[in-house]
Formats: structure tokens, sequence, C-alpha cells
């Protein structure tokens, strides 16, 4: 405050020094001007100061002009004629557009984060995508369980010791195929048993009639095959499948599944003998009003929508920097 | 057609209404780029560069002084140019004598060979001392104590505020003033600072 105060009663060098400038220049107020001459009729260096500073703005002033060597008009070639910058120009409306863009960009990220994707965890009867729901598989394949056909296959007496060999793949098997149709945990109803037959049997006797719903059967010879007749009369030909991939969904048609991959080495030779496919069946429960996910990989329409006005502001605004820069 | 009416035409692309005001205005643009960059070559791009370039904007010229708006084209230029390759003011004295501006320069009030190589002395030191200025404060002595524009038009012409061509100018007259100091053992004595403004 007091620093102030004696500033503005005894400027520093450099504010006198400007002030000085100014009574040079004529633009110092009338009031400042008398008190800028009180001060200098009783400084004499400050005197000396301002003879100085009008003496190199007298030596500034005469210095020499100079013509123009040559003429500066311009040519047409010169300006470019006829390519003179246009009266209406892109970059407003581009500009607007990119606005735009990105307004309607930023509206489908909130919606699709903030109440779509959000959707998913309400109840299963309220999501829109309700086959991925967690809870889901286990109460779905328990009902395949109890509606399945349990087949058991009538293995020739030589097969038994193929059979009794293998419950490593019947544990194994169904369960790789299980994962990947119902990823969390499905119950043991579900897993498919393959009895083989005989190793080398005629694959024909399989199918010939030998195989026939037994109700005391072990659950590990369970299909979850709706459309497979109770009786067995329709022949089935049923190779193993190892593969990951879940079987279609249930139809009426008898299921032909061809092996795609050997399991491990140690399980393939009852593999490669013709057997009971240990095939999973997982037939979701019905939920009816649910849309049903993208196939493609669970990439909604609104992941392609947001990609695309993503690339579309990108796109825009880079024209409009273009159009920007050019003008 | 007066200046007004020339400056409508070119705006709608009338190229002979533009080059009236170049030859106009020639003169002072080659000069204010003259004493900036110091060199008669680079001031004579600059000028040129400045036309182009006021013509190819001049939808932009939103009325008001068109001087001001050409020497500001004009300034930003050099000081671009200055910027982009770091380069220093050169001092080119020795053209003075070549030219037909060391006539207008000796007839002057004081004839005579001594008043004339005084005069000379005393033109190359205050244009070493300007050139050796930082840029912002030579384009405002440059264009306040050399083309005596007033504070408004400087401020108009740099972009900037009052307060800042003040404390520009203050600062850029303390420097000469410093540097011609420096130098007055070289000049003549009645040109040691002792000139007087008539």
């Amino acid at each position: 405050m007091f620093d102030f105060l004696r500033n503005l009663l005894n400027p520093g060098p450099d504010r006198m020094e400007e002030r000085l400038g100014e009574y040079l220049d004529g633009t110092l107020s009338p009031r400042a001007r008398s008190r800028l001459e009180a001060t200098l009729a009783q400084d004499p260096a400050l005197r000396e100061q301002l003879r100085q500073m009008r003496a190199i703005r007298a030596a500034m002033r005469r210095l020499p002009r100079r013509r123009a060597p040559r003429s500066f008009t311009l040519s047409p070639d010169q300006v470019g004629a006829g390519r003179q910058a246009p009266a209406w120009s892109p970059y407003p409306v581009l500009r607007a557009a990119t606005v735009v863009v990105t307004v309607m960009l930023a509206a489908l990220l909130v919606f699709d984060l903030g109440f779509y994707r959000g959707g998913l965890a309400r109840p299963a009867g309220e999501t829109a995508l309700a086959p991925l729901a967690a809870s889901e598989p286990a109460a779905a394949t328990r009902v395949v369980a109890e509606e399945a056909v349990e087949l058991e296959v009538e293995a020739p007496a030589a097969a038994i010791a193929a059979e009794e060999a293998e419950p490593s793949l019947a544990r194994e098997t169904p369960a790789d195929a299980a994962d990947a149709a119902a990823p969390a945990a499905p119950p043991p109803a579900v897993v498919a048993e393959a009895e083989a037959p005989a190793e080398g049997a005629p694959e024909q006797e399989v199918a010939a009639g030998a195989v026939e719903a037994t109700d005391d059967a072990p659950t590990r010879g369970a299909f979850g095959a709706q459309g497979l007749p109770a009786g067995g009369t329709e022949p089935d030909v049923i190779t193993p499948t190892l593969v990951g991939t879940p079987p279609p969904a249930p139809s009426a048609a008898p299921v032909e599944v061809t092996p795609t991959a050997s399991p491990t080495p140690v399980l393939a030779p009852a593999l490669t003998s013709t057997a009971v496919a240990p095939v999973a069946v997982v037939v979701p429960t019905a939920a009816p009003e649910a849309p049903t996910p993208s196939p493609a990989g669970g990439l909604s329409p609104l992941i392609f929508a947001e990609i695309g006005l993503g690339l579309a502001a990108l796109g825009l605004g880079l024209l409009a920097w273009l159009f920007r820069r050019r003008s | 057609m007066n200046e007004e009416q020339l400056i409508h035409a070119a705006r709608k692309g009338d190229l002979t209404a533009f080059n009236r005001l170049v030859v106009a205005y020639q003169d002072l643009a080659y000069n204010v780029a003259y004493r900036i960059m110091s060199d008669p070559a680079a001031a004579e791009d600059m000028t040129q560069e400045a036309f182009i370039a006021a013509y190819k904007s001049l939808r932009r010229f939103r009325g008001g002084s068109f001087k001001s708006w050409l020497l500001r084209i004009v300034t930003n230029r050099c000081y671009d140019e200055l910027r982009r390759f770091k380069r220093r003011p050169q001092t080119s004295l020795d053209e003075l004598t070549e030219t037909g501006d060391a006539h207008e320069f000796l007839s002057g009030d004081e004839p005579g060979p001594e008043t004339w190589q005084e005069r000379r002395d005393l033109v190359a030191a205050v244009e070493r001392c300007l050139a050796q200025l930082p840029d912002e404060q030579r384009i405002v002595a440059v264009l306040s104590d050399v083309e005596g524009h007033d504070y408004q038009a400087i401020a108009e012409i740099m972009g900037s505020s009052l307060g800042t061509v003040k404390s520009r100018l203050s600062r850029a007259r303390r420097r000469l003033r410093e540097c011609l100091q420096a130098v007055a053992e070289l000049l003549p004595a009645e040109y040691r600072l002792d000139y007087d403004d008539a």
C-alpha cells in the first residue's frame, strides 16, 4: 500500500523515462505535463536525459527516406487471378457438421454405456441379452436333462472293456462341449457320454437299432435331443466331437456331428471307433421377449454406429481444419 | 476514385484498382520493411509478399485505416521472417551513397561535404543501434520515431495495447540512448546527442 503510494508520487526511473517519452510525444495530460515540467525545472539530470531523448528522436526522424527500388504492383500471375479466395467457403458447414456428428456420437455413447449396457444387470426377463445372463444355463440344462432321451448303446460284449476304460473321456469331452455351450458351470446332467462299441465294430451295427432308451440309464448317457424319437427307431449316426463349439440348436432332424478334432492321444483309440457322440446340447430356457444379441461376436449395431460416427467426426474435423488452413 | 472506392473495387477482384493502392503505399511499405529488416533485398521481398497477402486477404479488411492495416501486414511479414531464420537485421549504410537517397539526404539545411560526412556518421550509428534492438522494440521505434505514427496507430498496427506500445517504446529509446552513448566518441562533437529537434 505504502509502496504503491510512494511509486505513485515518486516514479522509478523506468516510469519516469516513459513519462519523458510521452512528454516528448505530446501525449501527456495538461496536469501531468505541468507536474513533469516542475520536476524538470528542479532536476538537471532529468533535463539532460530529456535532451538526449529529443536528440535521438530527431536523428531518427531525419533518417533518409528510401524510394521503392521497383514497382510492387501485382500481376494476375502473382495473385493467381481467378483463384482468389471464393466468397463461399465450406469451412463453416464442415465445422457445424463436425459439431453435430460429435454431439450425436456423445449422445450415442451415453445411451450405450448408461442405458443399453447398464440393462444387463437387470433380471433375465428384462434384459436385452437374455442368453448372456449368467444364471440361465444351469436351469436350462436341468430342464434338458429331464426331457432328454437317455440312450444307451448296447455294445457288444467285446466292447465292455472299452466302455470301462472310458470314464475319463466321458468326464472330459462333454465338459469341453458344455463349457463352450454354457460357460457358467453346466450341471453334470448335461454331460453326454460316449459309449463306444467294440473297437473295429461296424458303425452300421450301432445304427441298426442298437440304440434304445432306458429309464434307468445313467445320466452319463444322456443326450439333449428333443427331436430324437423315444423309441430310438430312427437311426442316429453320431460320431464323437470334442470341439469346443456348441452344437446347433436342437431340431427335428437327427444330429450328425462330424469329428473335427481329436482328443488327447490317450483317448484317441476309443474315439476312432464309432460311438455315441458326447454331444452336449444346451437348450436355453425361453426368453421370448428378449432380443437376441448380434451374431457378430456380441457386437451390437450400436457399436458399429459409434465407430461410424467417430470416423465421420474425425474426417469432418480434418476437412474443416484443411479448409481453414487454405483460407 | 478515392481510396475507399479503390478498396471496394479491389475487394471485388479489380486488380487494377488494387495496384493503384500499391503505387500509393509502396514507398511507405518499403521504408518500414527496410528499417525493420535493415536489408534492401529482404525489404523488397517482404514488401512484395505483403502486397500479395493484402490483396488475397482484402475481404477481411473491416474498414478503418487502410494504411494501418497494410503496415500491420508488412510488420507481421517482417517479424515472421526474422523469427523464421533467427536473423538479425543488417546495416547496409554503404548503399546510402550509391542511391539517389544520398542526394536527398545531402539537400538538407546544412550543405557542405563536412556536414554531409558528419550526418552520414550519425545515420550509420543510429541504424547500427536500431538494428541491435529486439524485434518488437525495433518495430515500435521505427513506427514511432522514424515513421511518426502515434501510439494508437502503432497499437493498431501491432495488435497490441497502448500500455505495451508505451513500455516497448520507452525501452527502445533507452537502449538506443545507451548504444549511441557508447559510440559517441566516434561522432563529431556537435552530433553527440546534442542534435536538437528544431
